[in-house]
């Protein structure tokens, strides 16, 4: 019998996939645009995302036997090996601009002189790995993680709570507003895009399936508030110049820890929830593509040809190949908005 | 199979991915702990103060050297100052960026960014001027004695205002004012020593004059920087600017001890209201209200009206809580600034108390 994934578990992934946006791209990019409003930005995305994340509790919800492969084989007989392509091209597009990123990050930061080459491969196969053992190993990864997560959390901002000056957070409403909306509509599809790929999980091998709704939403919800407080804490103790000056302003509030003059210099240790983030989205992404793959060929023998393929792949577009935002940005509306919506609507008719 | 395989590959990566090929050996380290930056005709000129320790017999000693080198950037000079002594500079434990004042009239993001990609600094190092760079690197371990007088100076006089490095960024980008303490080198007292005493060789005198001590090197200023124009602030005017930004802890103005205070600046448009209350002994408070609000009066009406800085970043203050006024009037702003000043006296008691 298969043992059936925790709500908690499932929480804490969902958790992971929703914050990865600030570690990857990163909610910063806004800050150019809408500077201290950003608060606003990510308040009112976080609400807007309400609504996919209503979209893909009805898809998880549809059929309790069905992952989200099935369903579109289901929904769309026709037309299914079209949309299978987009998902696998998109969700593929978010995994190595997450690698890219990932790696530059621990190049930059941790590991000055080895090649991101080598970075990128380790920690690929790491995920190789992981993801080869299934979904299973992963959210129970993501628990254990979590309960680090909180840790590092706790103790930065216990070691940082006296820096924040309240006048870094003014003034407000100083943007755009027109700007402002139509990047909290951006930001609502960059946050909650990732959970679309959870859909691969069957509703049947949730514990506790009946309360995957209220879950979603209220992890979601928590997610959106730690990030506001971050965002906050960020913003209040470098301002709105050094914010837009540091790729990685969390590192450098890091540098200004200190307890009692012996806890110093640990902000290698507090950048390790960055390699959380990357590595759960990353994980995530490369079991929704082996299954969309796995149903395009109809050959399950070939699992480990089809890793050792992706790893090729993916390293080998994620070193060479330059990435734009507008590419993360096209690739998560399509794969967390333009799908989804259309498999809603086939969903809705069908039900008639 | 799967886990032999498993373990190599992870005995393999253990090896680059634990920093390994970072490593440096800490003698081909420089462990710098101040940097100095001249410009001077069309060059800039780097100074760094490096320590350095030895073992002698069982104790080890501190040795400190001083290297220079001058280019036409300031990472050409970094990059002659490596080749030159064949180490990595090190700035983990930077504590002092000695900026001269030919340096304080350039463009000063040039100084900025020859920081900003190191990754190895802590942005926490504290930012001076100085009349004399170079006298001033040969002082024996100069930065733990600046340091020093910067923090005696906050705990008893509270004339001193420090200037980390992200204070300095976000100042130069925003073009606020900037104020840097100056550590001045006197060098009149060695060359006096050295009219009088006839007896000295011309070796041993010009070893002397290079010689500096602790006793030369003295805080008594610090130089207003704003938009590539210096101006300078004397040591009463420091703490009455520490008054007005509630930097004070204990101090004396015009021989009357300020035990504590606290300050708050509140803006409504135009207006900014200066809420004091000091902490002095019950012996002084007669003449302590009149007297301050005369002294901070006077700083007013030298900076706001007569050389029209805005030493208080005010401009800012106003921009943070009054947008729409700011964006109004932002040309003009210096000119329309009223100021209220509210003073409230706390008394504390003294033990003795002397009646004639």
């Amino acid at each position: 019998m298969k043992n059936k994934y925790s709500m908690f578990s499932f929480d804490t992934l969902t958790f992971f996939l929703i914050a990865s946006l600030s570690s990857n791209i990163g909610y910063l990019t806004f800050i150019k645009d809408t500077k201290i409003d950003t608060i606003f930005l990510i308040l009112i995305g976080s609400v807007l995302g309400l609504i996919p994340i209503y979209i893909y509790n009805k898809i998880i919800s549809y059929n309790e036997d069905r992952n989200i492969i099935e369903n579109i084989e289901y929904l769309f007989p026709k037309i299914n090996l079209f949309i299978k392509i987009i998902l696998i091209i998109t969700s593929f597009l978010i995994m190595c601009i997450s690698l890219k990123e990932i790696s530059s990050f621990i190049n930059i930061y941790l590991l000055k002189n080895t090649n991101t080459l080598f970075i990128s491969s380790i920690f690929l196969l790491l995920v190789l790995y992981t993801s080869s053992k299934g979904i299973n190993t992963i959210v129970k990864a993501s628990t254990i993680c979590f309960y680090l997560f909180v840790f590092i959390n706790i103790l930065s901002i216990v070691g940082t709570i006296n820096l924040v000056d309240l006048n870094n957070l003014k003034p407000l409403f100083i943007s755009n507003k027109i700007s402002l909306l139509i990047d909290s509509v951006i930001y609502s599809f960059l946050s909650t895009s990732p959970l679309f790929m959870l859909s691969i999980i069957k509703k049947k091998d949730l514990n506790k399936k009946n309360y995957l709704k209220s879950n979603l939403y209220k992890t979601y919800i928590f997610t959106s508030i730690f990030i506001v407080i971050e965002f906050i804490f960020t913003l209040g103790i470098l301002g709105i110049t050094l914010l837009n000056i540091y790729k990685y302003p969390a590192i450098n509030i890091y540098k200004k820890i200190s307890f009692l003059n012996i806890f110093e210099r640990v902000e290698s240790f507090f950048a390790i929830k960055f390699l959380f983030y990357s590595f759960f989205l990353i994980s995530i992404s490369l079991i929704f593509v082996l299954h969309l793959s796995k149903s395009l060929l109809k050959n399950k023998k070939k699992d480990n040809l089809l890793l050792a393929s992706y790893f090729l792949l993916i390293i080998f577009i994620s070193f060479f190949c330059k990435f734009d935002f507008s590419i993360y940005l096209i690739s998560s509306y399509l794969l967390g908005i333009f799908i989804p919506i259309i498999i809603y609507i086939k969903m809705i008719i069908l039900s008639k | 199979m799967k886990k032999i395989l498993l373990l190599l590959i992870t005995l393999i990566s253990s090896l680059f991915l634990t920093g390994c090929i970072n490593y440096t050996e800490l003698n081909e380290l420089l462990v710098v702990t101040s940097i100095g930056i001249d410009y001077q005709d069309d060059n800039y000129i780097v100074y760094l103060y490096t320590i350095d320790s030895k073992t002698d017999d069982g104790s080890i000693e501190k040795e400190y050297k001083t290297l220079k080198e001058k280019a036409s950037t300031i990472s050409e000079a970094f990059t002659k100052l490596y080749q030159k002594s064949n180490k990595k500079i090190y700035l983990s434990h930077l504590d002092l960026l000695v900026l001269s004042e030919f340096t304080l009239k350039t463009d000063l993001s040039k100084v900025i960014k020859s920081f900003l990609y190191d990754i190895d600094n802590r942005s926490s190092f504290n930012i001076i001027t100085t009349n004399n760079i170079e006298k001033l690197f040969q002082v024996d371990d100069f930065p733990n004695k600046v340091t020093s007088i910067f923090t005696t100076n906050q705990k008893e006089m509270s004339s001193y205002t420090s200037l980390n490095f992200d204070t300095f960024i976000t100042n130069v980008i925003e073009n606020n004012t900037i104020i840097v303490p100056k550590i001045t080198v006197n060098t009149k007292n060695n060359n006096q020593n050295n009219k009088t005493n006839n007896e000295n060789t011309k070796q041993e005198d010009e070893e002397e004059t290079n010689v500096l001590s602790e006793e030369d090197i003295i805080y008594q200023e610090s130089i207003i920087v704003k938009e590539n124009n210096i101006e300078k602030i004397n040591y009463q005017d420091v703490i009455i600017y520490n008054y007005l930004t509630n930097n004070i802890k204990r101090t004396t103005i015009n021989k009357i001890n300020v035990l504590d205070n606290y300050t708050v600046l509140k803006t409504e448009n135009n207006k900014i209201k200066i809420n004091i209350i000091s902490n002095i002994y019950d012996k002084d408070q007669k003449k302590f209200p009149e007297m301050l609000k005369k002294e901070i009066n006077r700083f007013l009406d030298t900076y706001y009206k007569d050389k029209k800085i805005d030493i208080l970043n005010l401009e800012k203050l106003i921009y943070q809580n009054h947008y729409n006024y700011y964006k109004k009037y932002q040309d003009d702003l210096i000119n329309l600034l009223d100021f209220k000043i509210d003073l409230k006296v706390s008394l504390v008691d003294t033990e003795v108390t002397y009646e004639k």
